[in-house]
């Protein structure tokens, strides 16, 4: 049975603010009953709860993923039941008990529906009809390649006729090539075109962020057109960039790489029609960085598979590239566990070690100019790549000027992306002592992400 | 380094490669040959084209050369803390409040941990001190459940200085915070030190009482409550001639509450003058003064050129207000004599009066005395001030007392409930339950704010009779999700107790 995780960390897994208030009031014995959890594989638990139907409703949790099931009518993941069930065995009222026969049947289920998911991959392997799929896949490439050679004369025009024109363009003047690129079939280059729009006027420096950010989009043409003649992972990184997606069925069946993963923390953004969620995760061992996106429709609640702070025995397929960071998970060996602690008290007496770095953390953070120069060598392979997750051992929060720093005792600093907000839980949580940090670095700033100030994780 | 370079083709990309050539000089000595290559190769001589490749070269070059600063001073740690943090399930459900803020929960959270010994966790200081913002009354517990913490973190922040003004939060003399210190500091440190030591504290005070502020001077002047005595006369005495107009209140307080002082002394002769017995000895005759000469002034009324009977008899309410209780022992043996005999001209004004005495003095036999001598017609107001003087025990039985009972309770005595604050003993709790059963009908709105009080206030003992109560209840039509409410909100505070220990 894994460590009971701590009612944050439940509480970061529901999908809205309503939700959470929600299961808070459930979370309490009143209305439960027939409640257990299992002792041995896969560690579940269930119980039953009374809701404003006539019988009690039926939920259940398998801790390995976690997956979650309610007969309830509700629509969210996890819906309120399952996430009040989740908090009443981290406060530890729910007893070892004899899996129930409706558990079984759920989790028979499941694993049956994995199964056939395997058995989709393979046969995935090979498409229905071969020569109409190549047919398809050649007009493709060269739609593509006549809709980026236009992109490659549009954007010369840009600064050809000077950039300060654009200010005054108005978003008609990207999206137009943006649709076009669409129906070119190269989505990744159109939401990059569309990115360039808002680009423009956003604060001081825009005009050479939008310069940055054309050259970039020159690159990638350039490189497609000479698409032969590259590296192989260099290839696949600029067709993945311009919109030819690999399928999922095919990134599984490449080959994993296994390590304990640390979640680092979660970044949520809107884009366009969707909301992205970032899980940032480290491989304890490997030191390798992955990336797990999910999306969800505006109203949708977000996937809540990965809790910052737990550390996954987990397999995961890395998408071709030259630098793979973005990855889907695969098997999971072993159920998540919490971060442990440093053995330093509770509370802050002086006798703590500074910062109390956590023990599992302490191999695998660096120090600033150690952090740069691995995100310099992952540009050097991918000249593209905008955020890479960064974990500081020591760094303090501080002001300087207006802009927030965090700063080694070294004296090497580094400043925070000005669109995040103040992190004063930080610095109120590590109190002017260092504190190893986790963050997302891009050329704007530092986005910290959590936070591991004296043993305790804060999430930022 | 190359940021004059990178400066260059951005001017030339605003202007515009066909108005502009590309910059020749400048290259960064490392990207020279590919440089070349760009402005040559690749797009032909088109210079957009070569241009762009030169910025991506660029671009990519400042990215990964990007090297920490070295210029920004490493910040000052804050003091080290005594107590422990809140053990782990108290502290997530401190995180849990913050973000969905019901009324009222997180003070009795920061009480627990005040009381227990324990600090918040450091993370939630700022949403803390956020909320202390609007909230002033939780200002007193988090300057204590913040520990040294919660001050150096407000000390940073604009928003939040209101807290180093706070006092309260230790009581150990300090010398070098009455000299340097914010004003919450330094009332601490004379607070510390009029407990030890009155006299050197009033002359503490004097020394500097020249240099302070008007502000200052009274909040300062507040703390000699502590430890007051008959040799801090003089000083007050003096401080009734100060030039602001707080000062001067509390002065006329203090001295008020020094029976002995020739203050109280020119009180009660004056409020003797103005209640005499009636000629057949039974009633009681009330003359407000006719005016306030100098010396009444001086003493804190405000003259008034034509005055009406209304003025006249808040003078009157004054002066009683600050006579001291003693005085009136000539006209009856007990306080209760004295409030059951009839008054004739000016009633109300006199038990007012009385009732600020007694509220200032701290006299419990008054208080009580007066809460048992209340008339229907008598206004409650009065009543929730008295409660404030008895001591939590007294006050608990008396309104548990008033609301026992078989038949509709009095809304007035209902709305009591809220100047009882907690803890209360576990007979008012029941008490205040049955009473809301047995009034639900004639309570009509009311019942929303009073269930919610009740459930905010009931001891955590009581938490099954508060399940029964809520349970049975529930489907009421008076009431409703207030009732049905009350029995998951005490359980819930129980809960938040237990995860204390």
């Amino acid at each position: 049975m894994p460590d009971t995780w701590s009612a944050e960390q439940v509480r970061a897994l529901a999908p809205d603010v309503a939700s959470r208030h929600a299961a808070a009031k459930l979370g309490v014995p009143a209305p439960w009953s027939g409640t257990g959890h299992s002792g041995a594989e896969p560690p579940v638990l269930w119980g039953l709860c009374a809701g404003s139907g006539k019988s009690p409703y039926q939920a259940a949790v398998d801790l390995s993923e976690p997956a979650y099931k309610c007969s309830c009518p509700s629509r969210k993941f996890p819906c309120k039941h399952a996430l009040a069930l989740l908090l009443l065995w981290s406060g530890g009222q729910v007893e070892p008990g004899a899996v129930p026969p409706w558990v079984d049947e759920w989790l028979a289920g499941r694993a049956q529906r994995v199964q056939r998911a395997e058995a989709r991959r393979e046969s995935a392997g090979a498409p229905a009809d071969p020569r109409a799929a190549q047919r398809r896949a050649a007009q493709r490439a060269d739609r593509i390649a006549a809709g980026l050679d236009e992109l490659d004369r549009w954007l010369a025009d840009q600064v050809r006729h000077g950039l300060a024109g654009a200010e005054t363009a108005g978003y008609a003047h990207w999206d137009g090539t943006a649709a076009r690129l669409v129906d070119a079939q190269a989505p990744g280059a159109a939401a990059a075109v569309k990115r360039l729009g808002g680009t423009v006027g956003s604060g001081a420096g825009w005009a050479g962020r939008l310069l940055s950010e054309l050259a970039l989009l020159r690159l990638l043409t350039a490189g497609y057109q000479r698409l032969d003649t590259l590296p192989a992972e260099l290839a696949d990184t600029v067709r993945s960039r311009v919109g030819l997606t690999v399928g999922q069925e095919q990134v599984l069946a490449a080959a994993p790489v296994r390590d304990r993963w640390l979640v680092l923390g979660l970044r949520d953004e809107q884009e366009d029609q969707l909301t992205v969620r970032r899980a940032w995760l480290r491989g304890l061992t490997t030191g390798r960085p992955a990336l797990i996106l999910s999306f969800a429709a505006p109203n949708q609640p977000l996937a809540a598979d990965f809790v910052p702070g737990t550390v996954l025995d987990a397999d995961l397929h890395f998408y071709p590239g030259a630098q793979p960071l973005r990855a889907l998970p695969g098997t999971r060996h072993t159920a998540p566990t919490r971060v442990l602690a440093t053995d330093a008290p509770p509370h802050l007496a002086e006798t703590a070690p500074p910062g109390g770095v956590p023990s599992v953390l302490a191999g695998v953070a660096d120090d600033i100019p150690t952090a740069l120069e691995g995100y310099a060598r992952a540009l050097a392979a991918e000249p593209w790549l905008d955020a890479w997750p960064v974990l500081l051992g020591s760094v303090t929060p501080v002001r300087h000027g207006s802009r927030w720093h965090l700063v080694e005792p070294s004296g090497a600093t580094l400043p925070l992306h000005p669109g995040v907000p103040d992190p004063w839980p930080l610095v109120a949580a590590g109190g002017g002592l260092p504190a190893t940090v986790a963050a997302e670095w891009s050329p704007g700033g530092l986005r910290p992400l959590s936070a591991w100030p004296s043993g305790r994780l804060v999430l930022l | 380094m190359s940021s004059g370079y990178w400066d260059d083709l951005l001017s030339t990309a605003l202007v515009g490669t066909e108005r502009r050539p590309l910059p020749a000089a400048g290259v960064p000595a490392v990207l020279a040959g590919p440089v070349r290559a760009a402005a040559l190769g690749g797009g032909g001589v088109d210079p957009a084209v070569a241009l762009l490749d030169t910025a991506a070269l660029v671009t990519v070059y400042r990215r990964a050369g990007v090297v920490a600063e070295r210029d920004v001073p490493v910040p000052e740690a804050a003091p080290v803390e005594e107590l422990p943090v809140a053990p782990a399930a108290a502290a997530d459900r401190l995180s849990g409040l913050l973000g969905s803020d019901p009324t009222g929960l997180v003070a009795e959270w920061l009480g627990l941990a005040v009381e227990r010994g324990v600090l918040a966790p450091p993370e939630l200081l700022p949403a803390l001190l956020e909320l202390g913002r609007r909230q002033t009354e939780l200002r007193p517990l988090l300057v204590r459940a913040g520990g040294r913490r919660v001050r150096w973190l407000a000390g940073q922040h604009p928003d939040w200085a209101y807290l180093t003004r706070q006092g309260g939060s230790s009581t150990a003399p300090d010398p070098e915070a009455w000299e340097l210190g914010d004003i919450g500091s330094r009332q601490d440190h004379l607070r510390a030190v009029r407990a030890t030591d009155p006299g050197a504290g009033r002359e503490l005070l004097a020394a500097g009482w020249a240099t302070e502020g008007p502000a200052e001077r009274a909040t300062l002047l507040d703390v000699l409550e502590v430890g007051l005595g008959g040799a801090d006369e003089e000083f007050l005495e003096a401080a009734l001639g100060d030039r602001r107009k707080e000062v001067r209140e509390i002065a006329a307080e203090l001295l008020a509450r020094l029976p002995g002082s020739a203050y109280a002394a020119r009180m009660a002769e004056r409020a003797l003058a103005c209640v005499q017995p009636s000629p057949d000895g039974r009633a009681l005759e009330v003359t407000p003064p006719a005016a306030v000469d100098a010396a009444l002034r001086r003493d804190g009324l405000s003259p008034v050129t034509t005055p009406t009977p209304a003025d006249r008899l808040g003078w009157l309410e004054r002066i009683v207000g600050r006579a001291p209780l003693t005085g009136w022992a000539p006209l009856a043996p007990s306080p209760l004599d004295f409030l059951r005999r009839p008054v004739h001209g000016g009633r109300q004004a006199l038990r007012a009066g009385l009732a600020a005495a007694a509220a200032t003095q701290r006299d419990t036999g008054w208080a009580l005395a007066l809460l048992a001598t209340t008339d229907p017609k008598d206004s409650h107001p009065m009543a929730a001030a008295l409660l404030g003087v008895l001591p939590a025990d007294q006050r608990n039985s008396w309104l548990a007392g008033e609301l026992a009972g078989r038949g509709k309770p009095d809304p007035q005595l209902l709305a009591l409930l809220e100047s009882c604050p907690p803890p209360w003993s576990v007979e008012l709790g029941r008490v205040a339950l049955d009473a809301v059963r047995r009034g639900r009908k004639g309570l009509g709105w009311r019942i929303h704010s009073l269930c919610g009080l009740i459930a905010r206030r009931l001891p955590v003992e009581l938490a099954d009779e508060a399940k029964q109560f809520s349970d049975k209840l529930a489907d009421d039509e008076n009431g409703g999700r207030a009732v049905a409410e009350l029995g998951s909100m005490v359980a819930f505070r129980k809960r938040m107790q237990e995860e204390f220990a």
